[in-house]
This record gives C-alpha cells, structure tokens and sequence, in this order.
C-alpha cells in the first residue's frame, strides 16, 4: 500500500515538475527528496492503519502546489541574478555593425532585402529569445548600456571630432579636418567654374546665328553640351551624350539653352526658368554653403571642448537612447511573451505528459 | 514595524542545532512549536531550496541502506547572521506587541 501510494506521489510530483518548467537534474534531485521525506514519514505510520497511511500523503501536501512554489522560488533565484548579456550584445551588434557597415548594404534578393536588414531581424529575434529566457523583465542593464554608450560616445566625440554646428548630427574627424576642407574646396572650384560656363553658354546660345563653338560647351563626339551637360563635365562625371545633356544639331542645342519650362519655386526663387539659370542658382548657393561649411568647421577647431560640449551631446543623445531603448523593448517582448503563453505551455505539457 | 512570520525563519531555527534532513525539519519544528505551527511538509521544501540558492544553507546527499539517499542541510555563517536578525526582529515585535495588548515588560 505504502509503495504504491509512494510511486503514485512521486510521478504526479514528477510530472508537475516538468510541467512547471523545473530542469531535468533539478527534477530529479526534489523528486529523490521527497521519496526520502515519504519514506522517513511512512515509517512512523501504522503499517496496518490505510487511514494513517493515507494521512501521510495528505499531511504532505498537493504535489502541484509543491512544483508551483518550487517555480516560484527558482524564478526568483534567477530575478536576483545580474543579466547583463542583452545589454552586452547590443553593445556587440553595434560594434559589428559600424565595422562592416558597408558589407551592410550588400542588396539580397533584388533591392528589396539588404544584409543590414536581415541583421537587424536576427538581432531582434536573438533579443526576443534572450528575453524569453530571462523569465523576467530586464530593464536596468539597458539604462546602463544607454549611459555607458551616451557617455563613451560623446567622450570619443569630443576628443576624436569636430562638430559642424551649422548641421545637425554632422562631424568631422579631427584627423580628417584637412580632407574635409579641401573636399569643400574642389567642390567650391567646381561649381564655380559650372556657373561661369553656364553664364558663358546662355549668352552664347541667345544669338541664334551658327559660329564656332569654344572646346567647354562641345562634347567627345562633337555634339553641343546642354546645361545638364555641362553640369556633369563640370563635376568630372565621364562624357555622356543624351537627350538632356547633348544635342546633335545647332537649332536643337539653341533651342534647349532658351526654353524655360523649369519652376524652382520651392526653393524659394520665383517665375520659370532656364536649365542653365536652375544649374547657376544652385551652384551659387552650394558655394555659399560650402564656404559656410569650412568657416564654421574652422571656428569649431579653434573654439575650446566645453564650447562644442552641446553639440557633441545633441548629436548622440537620441540616437543612443532610441538605440538601447528598442532593445529593452524587444527584450522584454520575450519575456511579455513568456507571460502570455505560460498557461497555454502548461496547458500542453500536462496534457502530452497526462497522456504518456 | 511589521512582523511577518516566515517559514524561512523557523527552518533557520530548525537547524541552529546541527544539520538535519527536510523531514526532520518539519519535526523540529512542530515539536518546539507544541504542535501549534502546523506547516505542510511540502511547504518546507520550496523554502529550504531557496537557502540554498541564496547560500543560507549547504545541502549534502546523504546515502542509506536499503533507503532512499537523503538531502542533509546545515547552516552557513551567511545563514546564521540571518538567523540572529530574524530573532532580534521577533523580540523586538514581540515585546512592542505585548505592549500594546496592555501585558507590559518583555514577552520575547
């Protein structure tokens, strides 16, 4: 009698262990402790008294309640430990993912699908299934991973770069001050001599009488150059012949220089306008922009830390904390998830072990 | 303050004397207690592993003849200082309690 009602205990113990969750070898160990808990209480029982026997099982207490408790102590167990590999891993993917940011843009599947998406999916999914296992929300390894990567970030900005204060979230490499500057400069010769040769052709095209053409307004192939061809010639794009860059006859190239069908009102410059008056207005201002871009570059170097302080601040603030706070939430998904699908879990394991 | 009785406190008491196995634990306890704390032994378990984790208690297998192999438990030093505050809170609440029942002077 006493083995019997034993073995009965201990597999419905058993089961609702597994049930709950428990690990095999933790199962194991509570399932060998209450046989040897049972055993010690039976030999105290009346051998010859079922009620007695019977009593020591029901003085035992519900098997369920038992693994119930048992989950609940284990679950806390692991809230008081520090999980600090989400966190981690963020921190990894971010290192990785300015590492091989331009194996990144390697476009998958047609243009649809990027390898920097699929990355990012992954390192979601991962996130999710790290959440999940965690039983439990993680939300202060992520206010620190925010605070280290906020202050790391600004502390490298600081010493490493200089901020560009006319242009949000824009910086530029100390070491790389003499490049950026000398990019702006050939952009600034380049649209220069666009402008001026633009200014050149529309005069030149507004006679309609044929003459020799100077070398800078005819292409390779000899046909005449279209202010948009100009504007590539310009910027040192190879020669092109197309309809809206190049025109094969005389007529056609005068009529392209005068026509006015383009309106740039948007951009605040009134009435229609010529291809060749749209191309000087923009090189006029790029050239402004550009002049401004290396005077302030060059205020900023010469101004003291403190001074660019804010703006290196401003300029990865939001994106740090956006960062590490779509972590936590996808994180925690893992875990709402857990919550959401525990009843169902048990639900399922009680019946698959029911049935076994 | 707020006393809240803890199963946790009485298996400490349990084994302040020497290290024991769950079974007898629940015997200690009922046999200091008169019988008046009625725990059911499935309740001591969850408790007594929980120590463990928390490195409250050690816990050694124990092998038997011709009977099951059983989990011994002792206190750590860790258990012990918890133990000590646990007392130290139960006399304080005792006596404030027995105070306000009007019983004056130290029911600890």
């Amino acid at each position: 009698m006493r083995d019997h009602l034993i073995r009965q205990f201990l597999i419905e113990l058993r089961m609702e262990l597994e049930v709950e969750g428990i690990d095999t070898a933790e199962r194991g160990a509570i399932v060998s402790e209450a046989h040897s808990h049972l055993v010690d209480a039976f030999d105290v029982a009346d051998p010859m008294n079922e009620a007695e026997e019977r009593g020591v099982i029901d003085g035992f207490g519900a098997a369920r309640t038992m693994a119930q408790s048992l989950a609940r102590e284990y679950t806390y167990a692991r809230s008081r430990r520090r999980y600090v590999w989400p966190a981690l891993f963020v921190l990894a993917a971010c290192v990785l993912f300015s590492l091989i940011n331009s194996q990144l843009h390697l476009p998958l599947f047609g243009r649809e699908i990027w390898v920097g998406t699929l990355y990012v999916a992954f390192c979601a999914l991962w996130l999710v299934a790290l959440g999940y296992k965690a039983r439990r929300p993680l939300v202060s390894q992520f206010l620190v991973l925010a605070g280290g990567l906020l202050i790391g970030r600004v502390c490298w900005l600081m010493f490493t770069c200089y901020p560009v204060p006319n242009h949000f979230a824009e910086f530029v490499k100390r070491n790389e001050v003499a490049k950026d500057v000398a990019f702006s400069n050939r952009m600034i010769r380049q649209d220069r001599l666009v402008a001026s040769e633009l200014r050149f052709g529309q005069q030149f095209f507004s006679d309609p009488s044929k003459r020799p053409v100077p070398d800078f307004l005819t292409n390779s192939d000899g046909s005449y150059l279209l202010p948009d061809g100009i504007r590539e010639a310009g910027h040192g794009l190879p020669a092109r012949s197309g309809p809206s860059l190049t025109a094969r006859f005389w007529n056609d190239a005068v009529r392209e220089w005068n026509q006015r069908p383009y309106s740039i009102e948007s951009e605040g410059v009134p009435g229609r306008k010529t291809a060749a008056e749209v191309w000087m207005i923009r090189s006029v201002r790029d050239i402004g922009e550009q002049e401004n871009h290396i005077q302030t570059l060059y205020r900023s170097v010469k101004s003291p830390w403190w001074n660019r302080l804010e703006w290196t601040v401003q300029l990865q603030a939001p994106g740090v904390i956006a960062v590490s706070l779509a972590a936590a939430l996808i994180t925690n998904a893992g875990w709402v998830l857990r919550v959401l699908f525990a009843p169902i879990v048990r639900h399922t394991r009680r019946r698959r072990l029911a049935a076994r | 303050m707020a006393y809240k009785p803890e199963i946790e406190a009485l298996v400490l008491g349990a084994l302040v004397d020497g290290p024991l196995h769950g079974y007898r634990i629940t015997q200690v306890i009922k046999g200091r207690s008169s019988g008046l704390l009625k725990l059911g032994d499935n309740q001591i378990y969850p408790t007594l592993h929980r120590l463990e984790l928390e490195g409250l208690i050690d816990a050694e297998w124990h092998q038997q003849e011709g009977k099951p192999a059983r989990k011994v438990y002792a206190l750590t030093p860790e258990g012990r200082t918890r133990l000590e505050q646990r007392q130290r809170e139960w006399k304080q609440y005792a006596t404030h309690f027995g105070i306000a029942l009007g019983l004056g002077g130290n029911h600890a």
